[in-house]
């Protein structure tokens, strides 16, 4: 009896992960099938930097937003990326430039993004442009930053900038206003910040995958980064901020069931951890 | 002033170099430092012998970092420890498969491997079917890792460099695969994943000091001791940040911001 | 020849550029022809790591041709539609460049599903993980539990619903001890970057040039 109740406690901490596997797809795929609609409370760090956003992109501001991620990261990035961009799209008269200098798939990734947003208006050429991926990784930030046109002769579809106006009269980093980096690893917010942030103090406001998010705090405290919008949750309430809920706010959903499914595992474990323990201990 | 770039960071820099430079001085007239023991490192050898006892191969993959970024570093120190383990490896006939990510590696790592067929004494060890390129995209990288621990069932996985979220993809297959693991990363993303998962993780600084650590050389050990100046001056910087910023001076904010 | 034959000459190559590149960084605005320099020599990189790229696509063929011809039981047909996959893109690539319809086709609606799949798979990984992992075995392990809840319930819009206090809690320890931490272990990883990047420029840091005993 005594060895059958210590093998229960010891099945607790060894269940099959192939049930675990299972009841991880059943929490997270019921809620996007069947919505929640938990609310979603918007924290003091997407609320500083959407606000943040807003007090660097007034009129007549330029303003870059980096694509720095990678295909797989869509489901968390692509959110964040939507809502933000979207946010500057809705700003009037300010020149907007999508590139990417870390990740060659940056501007398939841009051109996702715009497929997402109302472009409000804006025009091609003389309100944002794509200006594709710049191999280098370092060097070609800082060939960017000290010199535009140097190191920018065409867009990412191949028309000569001369033909573009909203390249006009950019010569360096001094020239831009604000920078939005949407990083998922390296190269990305390390190597902007050496190059573009700490040479010639440019605003930053940042937004990446919420496994980053602790490593990027101490920048976000020192004040090098004025803002940071980290993962499907900050995804979220970005969008709740903007007015437009997307896939994010239905993630979200997902994100609380399987978050407590898991913390449900790690009960279960340490349960039959701690009575089997005292089970073993109590019968020498 | 204004034609020299980051000046404290310059000043910094002398500094730490100057102290690994004299603790290397000291090493070579004799006086060797102390090294505190780094138990992922020691257990290397412990890895490769369970491998031997067991028949199955040994896994190693040096992370995501090219040779021209800046998670070089990472990079180096992972294919230094591949060699030691490439040495052994070969020493103990069993073969050792490399998974790689970054193409500059392949032939640096060909080099090692028949380097270390020739110090083994066995040609027949060099087999380069054995280092395998997956991919340079980060989960093209993971399957194919993960595809080999699973089919070749190593019985030790060394993941040695620059990982991101593919690390606990590899950790987990390693577990599965029944493989002892012993991890490396200077990536604070990614240590926890490790530090959970895996039999011994090398935190940090700990990785880069592998390479130094596992040649017993008292000169390069040295160098470990001096980077640890570096750290008092970071402490002596924080303690004296502390005060000042408590009595409402920004005074040393503004000269480290030079 | 012994001297081609020797490390030397690699040794030698890694001080000069590493010096010139330390140089650049710090004095490169006072000394414009070794900033030139060094842009020169950083677009020389670029170049021979994409040449690196073929000694991959190489190394990869030859795997998966070496399968296919030996009809490797359980992997032959997963060789084959590698090298089909990977020639394909490459071709459409190539020819049509990355703006082509076939690729951008392929790209959206094979490779970023796949990639996507990848990426998710780690939910899976983490579930397991944790639930192997997480143990209350002494006070560190203890604190990792605890820490790893809060910020679990501070991420999930259901955690405030639970408890009002867990964003708070969470918010606190991601901004002073996780900072703490991570400025510690960046400070570290400086430190020892500084010491491995002297010792290979030095070469006594021969590791990765293969071990001489």
């Amino acid at each position: 009896m005594a060895s059958a109740k210590e093998g229960f406690w010891n099945k607790l901490q060894a269940i099959d992960q192939r049930i675990l596997y299972v009841l991880i797809i059943v929490v997270v795929a019921l809620p996007l099938l069947r919505p929640l609609s938990l609310p979603i409370t918007v924290t003091s760090a997407t609320r500083t930097a959407y606000e943040k956003v807003d007090e660097y992109s007034g009129p007549g501001s330029v303003v870059i937003i980096a694509y720095e991620f990678i295909a797989g990261n869509w489901p968390e990035m692509g959110p964040i990326a939507v809502a933000m961009t979207q946010h500057l799209f809705r700003k009037p008269d300010i020149r907007i430039i999508l590139l990417a200098m870390g990740r060659d798939q940056g501007p398939i990734l841009a051109e996702n993004t715009l497929k997402y947003i109302d472009e409000m208006g804006k025009e091609y050429g003389e309100d944002y442009v794509n200006l594709g991926f710049f191999a280098g990784a370092e060097a070609a930030m800082a060939s960017f930053a000290s010199d535009i046109p140097g190191l920018v002769k065409k867009d990412y579809y191949g028309t000569p900038i001369e033909q573009l106006s909203v390249m006009s009269g950019l010569n360096d980093l001094n020239d831009i206003d604000l920078f939005l980096c949407l990083w998922s690893g390296t190269p990305g917010w390390g190597e902007y910040l050496r190059q573009w942030q700490t040479p010639y103090g440019i605003t930053v406001i940042g937004g990446t995958l919420g496994i980053n998010g602790p490593g990027a705090q101490p920048y976000v405290s020192s004040g090098q980064l004025k803002g940071l919008v980290v993962g499907l949750r900050g995804g979220g309430e970005y969008e709740k901020l903007i007015g437009k809920p997307g896939e994010a706010t239905s993630g979200l959903d997902a994100v609380s069931t399987s978050h407590l499914l898991i913390i449900a595992f790690i009960v279960l474990g340490n349960v039959g951890y701690f009575a089997g323990r005292r089970r073993s201990g109590g019968e020498v | 002033m204004a034609l020299i770039s980051h000046q404290s960071g310059l000043l910094t820099l002398i500094i730490i170099c100057g102290a690994v430079l004299f603790m290397i001085y000291r090493a070579r007239q004799g006086l060797e430092s102390e090294v505190r023991r780094v138990a992922g490192i020691d257990v290397i050898d412990e890895a490769i012998g369970r491998s031997t006892e067991m028949g199955r191969p040994v896994h190693i993959t040096n992370g995501l970092a090219t040779l021209y970024s800046s998670g070089a570093p990472q990079t180096i120190a992972g294919l230094s420890v591949l060699s030691y383990v490439a040495k052994k490896c070969a020493q103990n006939g069993i073969p050792l498969i490399t998974t790689i990510y970054v193409p500059e590696t392949i032939p640096i790592v060909m080099e090692m491997y028949r380097e270390a067929s020739v110090l083994a004494e066995s040609p027949e060890w060099f087999d380069d079917y054995n280092i395998r390129y997956m991919s340079s995209h980060r989960f093209s990288y993971a399957t194919g890792v993960q595809g080999v621990l699973q089919r070749e069932k190593p019985a030790a996985s060394f993941l040695m460099g620059s990982f991101m979220a593919e690390a606990l993809i590899f950790a987990e297959s390693g577990y599965l695969a029944g493989a002892m693991q012993v991890a490396g990363t200077a990536a604070t993303s990614q240590i926890p994943f490790f530090v959970a998962v895996c039999d011994y993780t090398l935190l940090g600084d700990e990785l880069y000091a592998a390479g130094a650590y596992l040649s017993q050389d008292a000169v390069q050990m040295a160098s470990i001791a001096g980077q640890d100046v570096g750290k008092y001056l970071a402490m002596i910087l924080l303690l004296v940040g502390l005060i000042l910023s408590a009595m409402g001076s920004d005074w040393l904010v503004n000269i480290l911001k030079l | 020849m012994s001297l081609l034959k020797g490390k030397q000459i690699p040794i030698g190559i890694t001080l000069v550029v590493g010096l010139m590149m330390i140089v650049n960084y710090y004095f490169g605005a006072a000394l414009p022809a070794v900033k030139s320099t060094t842009t020169l020599v950083q677009n020389w990189t670029v170049i021979v790591a994409a040449f690196a790229l073929i000694i991959g696509l190489i190394n990869i063929s030859r795997i998966h041709i070496n399968h296919l011809l030996k009809r490797s039981k359980g992997q032959w047909f997963f060789s084959l539609w590698c090298l089909a996959i990977m020639y394909i893109m490459i071709a459409l690539g190539l020819f049509g460049t990355t703006k082509n319809p076939g690729y951008q086709w392929l790209y959206n609606y094979v490779f970023l599903p796949v990639d996507a799949t990848m990426y998710s798979s780690l939910a899976f990984f983490i579930s397991s993980a944790a639930y192997r992992a997480f143990r209350a075995r002494n006070v560190e392990s203890i604190l990792l539990l605890s820490s790893g809840v809060v910020i679990m319930l501070m991420n999930a819009p259901i955690g405030e619903i639970i408890w009002t206090g867990f964003p708070v809690i969470g918010d606190w320890i991601m901004s002073v001890p996780n900072v703490a931490a991570q400025r510690a272990i960046m400070i570290c990883v400086v430190m020892g970057s500084v010491s491995l990047g002297l010792r290979t420029l030095l070469g006594m840091e021969r590791g990765y040039l293969g071990r001489e005993e």
